[in-house]
């Protein structure tokens, strides 16, 4: 059975999972750590580095290094959230000209499928190292949160990336899935509490028999630990602003030290009562040097983030009780994510679900380690497990005075499709448009627009007399498609799509040729880099050897050998592959004869 | 003009048998009516979506009641055909398929509670074991990507249904008006899971007769049986109504047709298809009644316009060749000529071509108008095109000469 990797594709670090045996295991990647930071930067080289080596010329290099692309995936430009989180990072991000965010580094532009497509190609790298045999079914799992078109753009950075992507499912699933796996029979209701990088997302499972039910779900796409980071960054940079008059956050480099010393600080707090903060020659005034020095307690820091947990807390509720559950009804809390590591995350979901909480799997795993399960669920054939998962967000279409019709209710169980008839207002009216929107916003204006559909090529015919049957479909991806028929004629009805952001099918056959070209050039540089180095080494042994052996060659002979030598050099600075093959061969001619005239 | 809101949700139980979606709705946005009656209709008739078809199929029930067979019914129940295609290269086992075929045999017929196969007073805790267990089987993950041709529409149907059940049943309030709305109060208790996997008609229709033969024996109860809800009431007030008025106007408009009054004829079978849109009758006179006025209307404006032009008004006869042409798009004489006019009067030679070009389209089988667009081609230096139009032509007339002598000419 061929095996299937699960990625948590992460906002700030991601992890790979595969089954093996007894169950699914994390895979570490080359440097032995469990997860590898999804960094992608531009070196001045033009190279591209991917995780840890990304990270760590992060402070050097920060306007080439782009971190915390999910928060950009699948947007459009003009969101709120795209400028906060474009305020926040030193590479810049910019309207792609269609609405869409595109980032740029290293003096490219990318798309954020791009990037994310370079972080999913790492993991499937560390995947295949530890495998020893390519793989190319990949599950990803994406914030519950996530819209229609934030999961079709997860899926085409996999598509990019080389990957089959067999399913994308919800971070929270996963890790309840990966919990909830040893244990069958007795019906339990669990909830995951996921708090990571960028997202929060909470759901609310029914288990039993190897039946994973999402009751219902719910969360904010935009919150999580780097919000608490940043708080800390504005503590910090504040009281540096009133000491001295600067303000750290103009300067790119200062930023990113900040960044780098606020999340090693949040980090100390969840175990230590106190933390130092220590970053000297941060600035320089009047000439002279300025350090950072600040001590922050954790009931400072707790005070800074209160209003962020109580949100998540206030979701909380509001996501059980939309299950038809009160919080009592929940036996079991999951807490993943590295953000709930925080002491005062731990205490306030206690108290709000009157129990303690489940620490045992590693929350930064759990994730990957579920979508591996999932994976293996769907090829396998005798898997006895099975998930329902719901759709987060409301799907609908716009209506006259701006009004939304709802079509398919959010917490709706996937696979789902809803038809719904469409007619004509006007005589020969030969197309309609149809609004699709995503949200729980009774009006349009509050919803996320995820395309607009153009009906066309309705037979003429007076008002309210043609009969298009539209038929909306959510898959188990939880992505939405929509097809239409003439119920009259049966004819299928062409259909203009122009959905938001996703790629067309050129652009990501032309991103996959870029992304495989980019693959052979890496093997012409790994396969150059090697000739390069036989030339080299064969040339140095000739020289060694030709004091001794200039006696017995003969003048002809030190001609050519002469001539090699010079080939060899110029073929080792232009590093042509042809060049450098005919120098090795001809360098090794030359040293076998220097060693037979030895001999 | 009146503007009215109005929804119609129509025919679950009657859809066809492929339909994965049980609770098919029709809905029509705002339309407008001329006719000053109309008010008699105005407000808004909406039913609230919902997912367990209660609703829905009350309002089939009041439908079915009010329109009196003026129009047909969505097609009856149509049985799903039995598993007898060939399964050969399919990856399902034998067990599987007949499993899911009998799951899917009369599933748009089935109770709630016979999709989940327990019985009325099955408890929560059974629907979701019910429920988990039925996923299992049918849920599309369980073949993943397997070949299993046509049953993967049926088992999206099953699963749409299973799920659906499931959500109806273990919510307290939706399952009181499923229960109440759907099965009736006194309809059938059924006590034991045998008895309600058996195959039940609860097609409203049958519904009813069933209901009124109990009634008769059961006088008493009958009377103590509660009357619809206020809503459903109102609406059979309404619908009937509605259909009344258009049967007016179906009889307006068939005498209308006799007397040859097109126009009139085609907008009150307008009205009739716009109040009773099930009226397929209507519709289909409304076609012909429409299409006959159009005729008539297009071919007095083509007159006019050779009047005018005998009077030497080219602007005039230009416009109304253009109404004529809006009023008929499908013939071809007003295109050609239109395009005539065009190449007499003006050097647009380019915008006659275009008028050619449709009256060929419209009528590719006339040999004048294919031939009257080769020689267009012939004089705009379009050589290619010009053969294509001539070897079309020879087509249509194989012994056509001038057409061979072009085409020598132009070979």
């Amino acid at each position: 059975m061929e095996k299937v990797i699960g990625i948590d594709l992460g906002t700030t670090n991601s992890c790979v999972a595969v089954c093996e045996g007894k169950g699914p295991v994390v895979v570490p990647n080359r440097g032995g750590y469990q997860t590898t930071p999804s960094i992608v930067a531009f070196a001045d080289n033009g190279k591209r580095l991917v995780g840890h080596i990304a990270k760590r010329q992060a402070v050097t290099n920060a306007p080439n290094t782009v971190f915390g692309a999910k928060r950009l995936i699948g947007r459009r430009f003009e969101s709120e959230e795209v400028a906060k989180t474009a305020a926040g990072v030193p590479y810049q991000v910019v309207d792609d000209g269609q609405g869409g965010v595109h980032v740029q580094a290293g003096g490219q532009t990318f798309r954020l499928q791009e990037i994310s497509s370079f972080i999913l190609g790492e993991m499937k790298k560390i995947a295949e190292d530890y495998l020893g045999h390519e793989v190319s079914k990949a599950v990803i799992t994406v914030p519950a949160y996530f819209d229609d078109a934030q999961r079709t753009a997860t899926k085409e950075a996999g598509q990019i990336a080389g990957l089959d992507v067999i399913r994308i499912i919800n971070e929270p699933t996963a890790a309840a899935l990966a919990y909830g796996e040893a244990r069958a029979g007795s019906l339990n209701n669990l909830a995951v509490f996921d708090l990571g990088g960028g997202t929060f997302d909470i759901s609310v499972l029914s288990v039993s028999d190897g039946v994973f039910e999402v009751v219902s779900t719910g969360g904010d796409t935009l919150l999580g630990g780097t919000d608490f980071d940043r708080r800390i960054i504005d503590y910090l940079a504040e009281s540096f602003l009133a000491q001295y008059g600067i303000d750290l956050r103009e300067d790119k480099v200062a930023m990113q030290r900040l960044r780098e010393a606020s999340e090693n600080t949040k980090c100390e707090l969840s175990f230590k009562r106190t933390a130092e903060v220590t970053l000297p020659f941060i600035a320089t005034k009047d000439g002279q040097p300025i350090h950072l020095q600040q001590s922050l307690s954790r009931g400072r820091f707790e005070e800074l983030i209160a209003d962020l947990v109580e949100h998540c807390m206030e979701i909380s509720v509001r996501t059980v009780e939309e299950g038809g559950l009160q919080t009592s009804d929940v036996s079991e809390v999951i807490l993943v994510g590295g953000q709930t590591r925080t002491p005062l995350v731990q205490q306030e979901v206690e108290k709000c679900f009157g129990r303690s909480v489940s620490r045992g799997a590693n929350p930064d795993e759990v994730v990957a380690l579920g979508a591996a399960l999932q994976g293996q669920a769907l090829v396998s054939e005798d898997s006895d497990m099975l998930l329902l998962d719901v759709t987060p967000l409301s799907l609908g279409i716009a209506t006259v005075g701006g009004k939304v019709s709802q079509l398919i209710p959010k917490n709706t169980t996937i696979p789902t499709q809803k038809k719904h008839s469409f007619t004509t207002v006007h005589e020969n009216q030969n197309a309609v448009k149809i609004v699709v929107l995503q949200g729980e916003a009774e009006e349009v204006a509050g919803n996320k627009l995820l395309g607009e559909f153009l009906l066309s090529g309705i037979r003429p015919a007076p008002a309210g007399v043609p009969d298009v049957e539209v038929t909306f479909a959510i898959d188990a991806d939880g992505i939405v498609s929509v097809t239409a028929r003439d119920k009259d004629t049966g004819a299928e009805q062409s259909i203009t799509v122009a959905v938001s952001g996703g790629l067309s099918d050129d652009d990501l056959n032309r991103l996959i040729e870029q992304r495989e070209e980019f693959e052979v050039d890496q093997k012409q540089d790994e396969s150059t880099g090697e000739a390069h180095y036989e030339v080299e080494s064969l040339h140095r042994k000739v020289m060694d050897l030709l004091p001794a052996a200039e006696a017995s060659v003969g003048g002809e002979d030190l001609h050519t050998i002469m001539d090699v030598l010079a080939a060899a050099k110029s073929a080792m600075n232009s590093r042509d592959p042809a060049q450098l093959a005919s120098a090795r061969d001809q360098l090794a001619e030359v040293y076998q004869t220097l060693r037979a005239y030895e001999d | 003009m009146l503007s009215l809101r109005f929804a119609l949700h129509l025919s679950p139980s009657g859809a066809s048998g492929g339909d994965s979606d049980s609770s098919e709705e029709e809905q029509e946005f705002d339309f407008s009516l001329d006719d000053a009656d109309a008010d008699e209709f105005e407000g808004e008739i909406e039913i609230e979506d919902d997912e367990e078809g209660s609703v829905q199929q009350g309002f089939e029930h009041a439908l079915s009641s009010a329109d009196d067979g003026a129009a047909t019914g969505a097609g009856g129940n149509d049985a799903p055909a039995s598993g007898s295609e060939s399964v050969d290269g399919l990856d399902l086992r034998a067990d599987q398929i007949s499993a899911i075929d009998s799951a899917w045999q009369g599933l748009d017929d089935k109770t709630l509670y016979e999709v989940l196969l327990l019985p009325r007073n099955a408890e929560l805790r059974a629907i979701k074991r019910a429920y988990y267990r039925l996923s299992k089987e049918y849920h599309p993950d369980k073949f993943y990507r397997k070949n299993i041709g046509a049953y993967k529409e049926k088992l999206e149907a099953i699963f749409n249904k299973v799920t659906e059940a499931y959500r109806t049943l273990s919510d307290t309030e939706a399952r009181k008006d499923y229960d109440t709305l759907v099965l009736g109060k006194s309809g059938r208790d059924v006590a034991s899971g045998s008895e309600a996997t058996a195959t039940v008609d609860f097609v409203p229709e049958a519904l009813r007769k069933k209901q009124a033969v109990e009634d008769k024996k059961n006088p008493k109860k009958a009377a103590k049986k509660a009357p619809p809800p206020v809503f459903i009431q109102k609406l059979q007030k309404q619908l009937a109504t509605r259909i009344a008025k258009a049967r007016k106007h179906m009889e307006e408009g068939e005498r209308a047709l006799a007397q040859g009054r097109d126009g009139d004829a085609a907008s009150n079978f307008q009205l009739a298809m716009t109040l009773d849109p099930r009226n397929t009758k209507a519709k289909a006179l409304f076609t012909k009644s429409r299409n006959a006025h159009r005729n008539g209307k297009a071919e007095e404006l083509y007159r006019r316009s050779q009047e005018a032009l005998l009077a030497e008004d080219t602007k005039r006869a230009a416009q109304l060749l253009q109404e004529a042409v809006d009023c008929k798009p499908t013939r071809g004489k007003y295109y050609s000529e239109f395009a005539k006019l065009i190449n007499e009067h003006t050097l647009q030679q380019r915008v006659a071509l275009e008028h050619m070009k449709k009256a060929v389209e419209v009528e590719p089988r006339n040999l004048e108008y294919t031939m009257d667009l080769a020689a267009a081609y012939v004089d705009l230096a379009m050589p290619t095109n010009a053969v294509r139009a001539y070897e079309r032509a020879l087509r249509l007339d194989p012994k056509n000469s001038v057409a061979t002598k072009a085409l020598k000419k132009l070979k």
